[in-house]
């Protein structure tokens, strides 16, 4: 794992430059807010034994099951097919 | 460093890599040794960025050792990547990053210290003639820039191994001269190999060139051994009018194997180029000369054929394909 924080920023630099973590920020949390406010409409109705935010938090995965793979496949699959994972792997960082 | 500087920089010895049943690299053998340029030539398929790409240990290989700088590649990766600056085909390079981030991002990688790193990216931005483009988005530059930038990244560490696959393809004849000069201020201080089909090129940069054709290397040598060993012979041209008489009698005095090879058509003034062929190295121009004016003939010209290194390319790539078609030993098990 040398160099993982080298290799970490550089790759948040580059999401933060991209427009497509910001469309994808957005659809993230757009379904976010609207699986919310379906959830505080259900609590309007009854009264309900756990709060609203546990709620939140139990369904918080499915998206983010979505999301994660989204965006860290981009990142490998632009450096095959860009080549620079030969350059990449060629200086003395380790995978394990 | 921390090997001795009498270790070769870089020792491959029986070098063997299959890709399933095909055999890219066949028993490749060959040592460089420190501050030389290397050119390695072949045909396409010949085994060239295979055998690049095992040395950087991005492959492996499938027999064989190589080291670097006494290193094994094999069993300490580690060691031999920070010894060496890597350019592989076709200079992959980060679109949507600036050329001065990169080298940093580089820098960083290749463990230089970031106290240093500010410095070292303005000298080798100043070798590669990048200032001007230092803020600019790689994506956006053109190819030449894209290549000095690929060889800006491969010095940046100061490694004493340079591994660059075909770093000429793609530009242009000025372009060509600038990447050129470039490598050539590397010699004595770094050993370079560069791989090329750009053959006039390799002849002007390199002081040792490797041909390797089908996996095995078919000659090797500096371009001028090259010509003697794989040519065998030197040609001379005479442009010259008037009879041959007893001109390949004459001939056959001045040097026992030096005869006409071929003749040419007269032109308007009765000129005609005549081509001979001696197995002789040494130069025997002005006994040629004595010979043809003492029959009588008008001499206009008299120069003597230096082969390129193409020529040594093609016979030595060709010699090797009919030593497989003599002995038609399969690739595939």
């Amino acid at each position: 794992m040398k160099h993982f924080l080298t290799i970490l920023s550089h790759e948040v630099r580059m999401l933060l430059v991209s427009p497509n973590t910001y469309i994808a920020a957005v659809l993230f949390l757009s379904l976010m807010g609207f699986i919310f406010t379906g959830i505080l409409e259900q609590y309007s109705k009854a009264v309900q034994d756990v709060s609203p935010a546990s709620v939140f938090f139990e369904l918080y995965w499915l998206p983010v099951f979505f999301m994660v793979p989204l965006m860290t496949a981009k990142c490998l699959a632009e450096e095959r097919r860009l080549g620079t994972i030969e350059t990449l792997l060629t200086t003395p960082v380790t995978t394990t | 460093m921390s090997s001795p500087p009498l270790q070769p920089a870089i020792e491959v010895t029986q070098l063997v890599k299959t890709f399933a049943g095909v055999t890219a690299v066949n028993g490749i053998s060959f040592t460089v040794p420190r501050g030389e340029i290397l050119g390695f030539l072949g045909p396409n398929g010949a085994g060239k960025s295979t055998t690049m790409r095992i040395l950087t240990g991005y492959l492996p290989a499938t027999s064989g050792q190589v080291s670097i700088c006494g290193h094994p590649v094999a069993s300490e990766p580690d060691a031999v990547k920070r010894r060496i600056g890597y350019m592989p085909e076709n200079n992959p390079l980060p679109e949507d990053m600036r050329v001065s981030e990169y080298l940093y991002f580089r820098g960083r990688l290749k463990e230089v210290a970031r106290s240093k790193l500010g410095s070292r990216i303005d000298e080798v931005l100043e070798l590669c003639d990048l200032k001007r483009v230092r803020h600019k988005i790689i994506g956006k530059l053109s190819k030449g820039f894209r290549q000095r930038v690929g060889i800006a990244e491969s010095v940046l560490a100061e490694p004493p191994v340079i591994i660059m696959d075909e770093p000429t393809i793609g530009l242009d004849p000025h372009q060509i001269l600038i990447v050129r000069d470039l490598i050539a201020s590397l010699r004595g201080r770094m050993t370079v190999l560069i791989s090329s089909h750009i053959l006039p090129e390799i002849e002007m940069t390199c002081d040792r060139v490797l041909i390797i054709n089908q996996g095995r290397i078919v000659a090797q040598g500096t371009p001028a051994d090259l010509r003697r060993e794989v040519l065998g012979q030197s040609a001379y041209e005479v442009e010259a009018a008037g009879s041959l008489g007893s001109l390949a009698f004459l001939l056959g005095t001045i040097d026992p194997g030096l005869s006409v090879a071929s003749e040419g058509p007269a032109d308007s003034q009765g000129f005609r180029t005549i081509t001979l062929k001696t197995l002789n190295a040494e130069d025997v121009g002005e006994a040629i000369l004595r010979a043809c004016l003492s029959e009588g003939m008008r001499v206009r010209a008299l120069s003597r054929a230096h082969p390129t290194l193409e020529d040594v390319f093609l016979a030595a790539t060709r010699r090797s394909w009919d030593a497989v078609a003599e002995n038609p030993k399969s690739p595939h098990p």
